[in-house]
């Protein structure tokens, strides 16, 4: 402190007021928060406060009567002659630089930002200049942190002063207006507003100031931004008033809605575009969405079903409880079917109803909930679900015509058959004697063939029995049965010198006759087919998870594998009727035997070793 | 006793049957079994009932002591002729064969068992046909106690 040099100044002012004196002004001033430094129009230093010798690091003594130069970096310190010179020319209040930064340098010379006022002041005869040196480091740093996160910020942020002009853009928004920073900096904000907007946008903003607050721009409305290139694109902007101690500033938060626009416009596509009827319904029911399919489907014109309420396209009966329904679901929104369990329709416009299914999706939008609604149209699937009903229908009943026709042919063929046999036999009997050898050969050919005949009869009629003439299954001891077959089957055991053995078998769930025929075919046929050796054949069973394997073995003359897909089939032959007499329903009668029976068989054979077939069927739930 | 053959004249049969070979080999079949029949013959349902009731030109028809029954013939068939003759008094005793193509006609008889004293499938050869002639005529006309038609024993 240096109270002379105080003196000095502040003396030729103490006759403004009396009340304080020289002294006391330099205590007062020294309590300023703010540095203070005056100086004559040759520059010199006149006083600095306490402030000022703080915030620049002199002891006062070195700045009295020195260059105010002093205080400055050194690059300024050349031009601030003119520029003081200037300011006594024409001496009035006001801040220091206009608009440039102006920057301080402490005895250490390290610089600051700084704000000055500067007022003349009139001291014995002289003009003195008052400067007000504001220290700017800590508001700069804070500005700098402000910017700096605004820049960063992924969402395009502009400010704009009260006169509308940018004075920040960040990054994003310069990468989405397509403009460096010093286009937009310092331009009115209008040019990023699509020409038939821009008259309206100086008038909103100027609302907006009036009553500053966070919000939305434009309510509701589609907004768009343009670019520099001249392309616009749809935009939702947020508004937060910024109000610093001297001006109000807007900050616009910018998000470019093109990629959900789009996203909109092709789930609207997709929606319109879709093969099956679809409408989306806001929270209180009304259609919002409703695609061509809907209309069609409905029969409504093109687009009339929009803003309708979604339950005009629900039956009488069902309409008025479909409000609460749809709460109950808007309450509790899932990805499901509607009315699970039960037969929905839809109501036309003409008042008709048709099937339908309906799959509800909750869509929520912005926090709102929507339920998009596809209606799958049944009619179609009913007609064809009947349709084949009643040709499987005719199927079965063909089939049962064909099985009982199969039946009626083979039993009613048996009185003519009788008829020949029996009046070829009493013309042999009776008259064989009487007639020459040709005759005799005729007759005996008639007497040949209808003992084929007779047993293709028999057979057939065996064959179209298991379905024709099937029984309801009961319980049935196949050891039981395979002992009777064998009882059957004892003349040729014996003739040929073979034998038949079986091991243990199951009880299972069957029907008795059938079961007897299709294991004397098997066995018959093991006998009947045999090799050099006398026929051995076995029967036994074993026990797979849910079936039993029962398997009839023999040593006799084989089946080559190329023929062990076709010999089940009916009529089908691998011997003549020369070499071994047979009809070709045997194995055809087996097979149907064993699938009515829920059951599969197939064969392993070595030609000239011996065949196994082994047939399946179902263990009896008892066994299980 | 009262058999048949102690009456000392032929078992009266009548045959049901509409097929005139089957009747010609069920004549043939009682001949070559050497059975001394009377045989008579209707060939549908209808003119089996008339002919058991001695209606119209059966009037003076005779009483069979068996009836051979053939199941399918036309108009009346063998079904309905055994649902006549239980309703029958005068012919509830009547021993019935019924005449089947096959086994599986038999479970149709099942309705009838009451009535229906036996069946028999006709064999298609012409030799197991004569046997089965001969079986049936044995049991029916000689081992059996026939009910006499003038009600006395």
């Amino acid at each position: 402190m240096n109270d002379s040099n105080a003196g000095s100044w502040a003396a030729d002012s103490a006759h403004t007021t009396d009340a304080i004196n020289a002294e006391q002004l330099g205590a007062i001033l020294d309590a300023v928060p703010t540095a203070v430094v005056v100086i004559d129009e040759t520059g010199r230093i006149e006083y600095v406060n306490a402030e000022l010798v703080s915030l620049f690091g002199y002891p006062r003594a070195d700045l009295l009567g020195q260059p105010v130069e002093r205080l400055l970096p050194e690059r300024f310190r050349a031009s601030h002659p003119r520029v003081r010179a200037r300011f006594f020319d024409e001496p009035n209040a006001r801040p220091m630089g206009a608009g440039r930064d102006l920057y301080g340098a402490r005895r250490d010379g390290t610089e600051f930002p700084v704000e000055i006022g500067l007022s003349p002041i009139a001291a014995n005869g002289r003009t003195l200049a008052v400067a007000a040196v504001v220290d700017l480091t800590e508001r700069k740093r804070l500005e700098q942190r402000f910017r700096a996160s605004v820049e960063s910020s992924p969402v395009a942020k502009i400010m704009v002063d009260g006169r509308g002009v940018i004075v920040l853009a960040n990054a994003e928004a310069r990468r989405l207006f397509g403009y460096e920073e010093r286009q937009l900096v310092g331009s009115s904000v209008e040019m990023l507003v699509p020409e038939p907007h821009r008259a309206v946008h100086t008038g909103l903003r100027s609302a907006f100031l009036a009553a500053p607050s966070a919000r939305r721009m434009g309510s509701g409305r589609d907004l768009y931004g343009l670019r520099r290139d001249g392309t616009q694109f749809p935009v939702e902007i947020g508004l937060s008033p910024v109000s610093t101690p001297d001006e109000t500033f807007v900050l616009a938060a910018v998000l470019d809605l093109t990629e959900r626009k789009r996203l909109e416009q092709r789930f609207r596509e997709t929606v319109h575009s879709a093969p099956i009827a679809i409408a989306m319904v806001d929270g209180s029911g009304s259609i919002v969405l409703a695609n061509a399919e809907i209309h069609r489907l409905f029969g409504y014109e093109a687009d009339t079903l929009l803003g309708c309420t979604i339950d005009v396209l629900v039956p009488a009966p069902s309409r008025d409880g479909h409000p609460r329904q749809r709460s109950a679901y808007v309450a509790h929104p899932t990805a499901r079917r509607m009315g699970e369990g039960r037969d929905l329709h839809g109501a036309r416009r003409d008042g008709t109803e048709i099937p339908v299914e309906v799959g509800l999706n909750p869509v929520i939008i912005d926090g709102e909930t929507f339920v998009l609604a596809a209606v799958v149209d049944l009619s179609e699937r009913r007609h064809l679900e009947d349709g084949l009903r009643e040709s499987n229908e005719a199927l079965e009943r063909s089939n049962m015509e064909l099985q009982q026709f199969a039946y009626v042919a083979s039993h009613d063929l048996q009185t003519p058959l009788r008829s020949i046999s029996g009046f070829a036999q009493l013309l042999k009997e009776d008259y064989g004697d009487r007639l020459d050898d040709t005759a005799d050969d005729w007759i005996r050919r008639i007497i040949n063939g209808t003992d084929t005949m007779r047993t293709l009869v028999r057979d057939l009629l065996a064959f179209s029995r298991v379905d024709s003439q099937a029984m309801p299954f009961t319980d049935i001891d196949l050891g039981e049965v395979v002992d009777e077959v064998i009882e059957l089957l004892d003349a040729s055991i014996r003739e040929l010198g073979g034998s038949v053995e079986r091991t243990e078998l199951p009880v299972v769930k069957g029907d008795r006759s059938q079961l007897m025929q299709m294991l004397e075919n098997l066995i018959g046929n093991a006998l009947k087919y045999h090799g050099d050796d006398p026929p051995l054949v076995s029967v036994s069973a074993e026990r797979a998870a849910d079936s039993w394997r029962i398997s009839v073995a023999d040593n006799g003359m084989g089946i080559d594998p190329k023929h062990h897909e076709r010999i089940f089939e009916i009529f089908r032959r691998l011997h003549t009727q020369q070499d071994i007499p047979g009809t070709g329903i045997g194995l055809a009668v087996v097979r149907r035997v064993v699938h009515r029976h829920g059951g599969d068989i197939g064969l392993e054979s070595t030609p000239g070793e011996g065949t196994t077939f082994t047939f399946t069927i179902p263990v009896s739930e008892g066994d299980a | 006793m009262n058999t048949a053959s102690d009456r000392g004249r032929p078992a009266i049969i009548l045959l049901a049957e509409d097929n005139e070979n089957d009747v010609e080999l069920t004549r043939l079949g009682f001949e070559r079994a050497h059975l001394l029949v009377d045989l008579h013959h209707v060939p549908d349902g209808e003119e089996c009932l008339a002919f058991l009731r001695k209606e119209g030109r059966y009037a003076d028809a005779p009483s069979p002591d068996l009836l051979l029954l053939d199941l399918n013939m036309p108009r009346v068939d063998g079904r309905e002729v055994l649902s006549e003759l239980v309703r029958d008094e005068r012919l509830q005793h009547l021993p019935v064969v019924v005449l089947t193509t096959s086994a599986d006609e038999s479970d149709v008889l099942d309705m009838y068992r009451l009535r229906c004293s036996s069946y028999i499938s006709k064999p298609i050869d012409f030799h197991e046909f004569i046997d089965v002639v001969r079986g049936v005529s044995d049991y029916w006309l000689t081992m059996l106690v026939l009910p006499r038609t003038d009600g006395q024993l």
